[in-house]
Order: C-alpha cells, then sequence, then structure tokens
C-alpha cells in the first residue's frame, strides 16, 4: 500500500471536533487519531458544539448527518450564519450512512464542504480531509446560502482529473493528488 | 440579491501541512490498528442492534407509525456503520436497503410488512456469513435491492 501513496499529514496540533451520536464516535475517533490528531474535542450534540466553536479556534469539523431531527445539519447552517470567525468559515465534513438524494442535497446547502458516506473508508475519509485541505473555492454569503460555493463540479473529484463518476469531472484541473489517481476509490 | 464571496484563510491546510507528522501509509496503516483493537466491542453493539431491529421488526407487523420508523431506520443506520468496517459488507448494505424501504415508507406514511420482513430475514441470514455462500449473500442483496424499489418515493 505504501507505494502507492505521496506526502505526510501532520494533524498533531490541529484543532478538530468530531460532532456525532455516542454510538459512532468510537470508530470515528480511532480512525482520526490514527491519522494523528492528538487533541480532539468531542461532542454529541448541536449546543455543545456550538459551545466549543464560541471558545476555539477550529481547523476541522467532522459532523455526524444522522444526529437526531437533523441536527447536523442545523448546527452547520448555524454555524455559518453566525459571527463566530474565523469558525464559520471552518472546513465541515458530513459523515452519512444511508445517503438518498434529499439528504445529499440537505448536507449540500446547509454548507458544509463534503459528505462522504459510511461505513466509514479510513482511506477515503483521508483523502476527502487532504482534497479540502488543498481546495480553493470561495465562501458564499447569500439571503438563503452561506457555504463554500456549491459550484464545483468543474474541479473534478480527489484523486484528479480523470477518476470522477460524471463525466463533467473530467473536464476540469483539480490540486495537485496527494495520492495517485488510479488508487482513487471513486 | 446580494452575493458576498470570501477568500478565507484556509486553516486545515496551514495545519496538515506542516513539517512532520507520518506518511499517509503510516497514517491509515495506524487507523486500521484502531479499529481492529475496537473489532470486538463493535461487533457486540452490531449484534445488539441486530436484535433490537428484529424485535421492533416483530412488534410492528400490523403496523408502524413515524415513531417505530424512526427509530428502526436509526437502529439499521447504526448497523450500516459498524457491519462494512468489520468485514459484512452485505449485511451492510441490507441495512442500506431496509433505511432506504423505511425512508421511501415514512415519506409517503404507509406502512408495508412484507417488504420489511423480507428485509428483517435477510439481516438475519447476512449476519452470519459463514453459513450462506457469497454469490448466496449477493444475491440476498440484490433481492432486498428490488423489493425496495418497488416501493415509489
Amino acid at each position: 500500500m505504501s507505494d502507492t501513496l505521496k506526502g505526510r499529514i501532520n494533524l498533531e496540533k490541529a484543532a478538530v471536533m468530531l460532532l456525532c451520536p455516542q454510538q459512532g464516535m468510537e470508530v470515528l475517533a480511532r480512525v482520526m487519531e490514527g491519522f494523528g490528531m492528538r487533541h480532539p474535542y468531542i461532542c454529541h450534540d448541536a449546543a455543545k458544539a456550538m459551545e466549543i466553536c464560541a471558545q476555539t479556534d477550529l481547523d476541522l469539523i467532522l459532523c455526524d448527518g444522522s444526529l437526531p431531527g437533523g441536527a447536523g445539519y442545523d448546527f452547520v447552517a448555524q454555524l455559518r450564519r453566525s459571527d463566530l470567525d474565523p469558525n464559520r468559515f471552518v472546513p465541515v465534513m458530513i459523515l452519512q450512512g444511508h445517503t438518498p438524494v434529499d439528504q445529499i442535497q440537505k448536507a449540500r446547502d446547509c454548507g458544509a464542504n463534503f459528505v462522504v458516506a459510511k461505513p466509514i473508508n479510513p482511506r477515503l475519509l483521508l483523502e476527502r480531509i487532504l482534497w479540502i485541505a488543498q481546495e480553493t473555492r470561495p465562501f458564499i454569503e447569500l439571503d438563503d446560502y452561506v457555504g463554500p460555493d456549491r459550484r464545483f463540479h468543474d474541479l473534478g473529484p480527489p484523486g484528479g482529473p480523470g477518476t470522477g463518476r460524471r463525466r463533467s469531472d473530467k473536464t476540469g484541473s483539480s490540486p495537485k493528488p496527494l495520492i495517485n489517481a488510479e488508487d482513487s476509490l471513486l | 440579491m446580494t452575493v458576498i464571496t470570501r477568500r478565507p484563510e484556509n486553516r486545515l491546510a496551514k495545519a496538515v501541512f506542516q513539517p512532520g507528522g507520518k506518511t499517509m501509509a503510516q497514517a491509515l496503516d495506524d487507523a486500521q490498528a484502531g479499529l481492529e483493537e475496537i473489532r470486538g466491542a463493535s461487533l457486540d453493539i452490531l449484534r445488539t442492534k441486530l436484535e433490537e431491529i428484529q424485535a421492533l421488526g416483530r412488534k410492528s407487523e400490523v403496523n408502524a407509525g413515524p415513531e417505530e420508523i424512526k427509530t428502526l431506520y436509526a437502529l439499521s443506520s447504526e448497523v450500516i456503520d459498524i457491519a462494512g468496517l468489520f468485514g459484512l459488507p452485505e449485511l451492510g448494505q441490507a441495512a442500506y436497503s431496509l433505511c432506504e424501504l423505511l425512508d421511501r415508507l415514512g415519506s409517503r406514511q404507509i406502512w408495508n410488512w412484507p417488504a420489511v420482513q423480507v428485509h428483517l430475514h435477510g439481516l438475519l441470514v447476512l449476519a452470519d456469513p459463514d453459513k450462506t455462500p457469497e454469490d448466496a449473500r449477493k444475491s440476498v442483496v440484490e433481492g432486498l435491492r428490488q423489493v425496495c424499489q418497488r416501493i415509489a418515493r
């Protein structure tokens, strides 16, 4: 496996918040600790998550979409519309088990950067984290939307052009891949 | 309509590309090792969730209200989270199909016990993969998917 991967990742000092129900937290925390995360901010509900956001400058939020009542999506939308600088701009990844189209649209429209389907695949999750770290999408504020520019299909998926699921993915340019395109799981 | 465009600093980039850390291969190996440490406990949780699904499913034979559907959906979703990670991909796919079915039933406010029942049976079969050849397991998943597709969104 190692000869197909490039570069290094350093999450030792990254401030990462994990917002996840109790049941799924162990898996997520273990994977992120494996990636080198040292000091996670762990919470199980949106109120606590917002409290953490008010107290700490974060570098990444991983939010489980299965929180009761869609609380994860509401939290992201609330954070994006808050005055909590710099956290309202922080990259947010939503993790979702069942992914019907309406849930994906909800994740996109609440202002998340990415949706990752569960079960968590460590390799895919790492790719997405690296992708978010490299992305240059502007942040858009509209009456009915606040978050990263949703029009980004031309950038192509992580792993570089030519590996996407949609024909249109193949036409754009993407940030330099840190993982070889032929190993992309897309 | 006013559109404000900003280009905030990517704080994640500053953090993850600092010197030091670990190679990506090492990061993946360490993540997998961390998962292995919780394999036993996770499979115990999985078994509990499956029992809860079966129990609640049996109670819902005649009808199920929004709360029962929501609870079954949440339990199935937790099966998705765990099964595929620990060598039970078909079980995870069956749980996904049950989530899809419950989502369709819930959004239309209808109940279809035979469709749910066949999913419960499927979960039982797929929870013990050693007793069922891979081809048969895949057929079960495909059958469940087809049952689900017959319920319009």
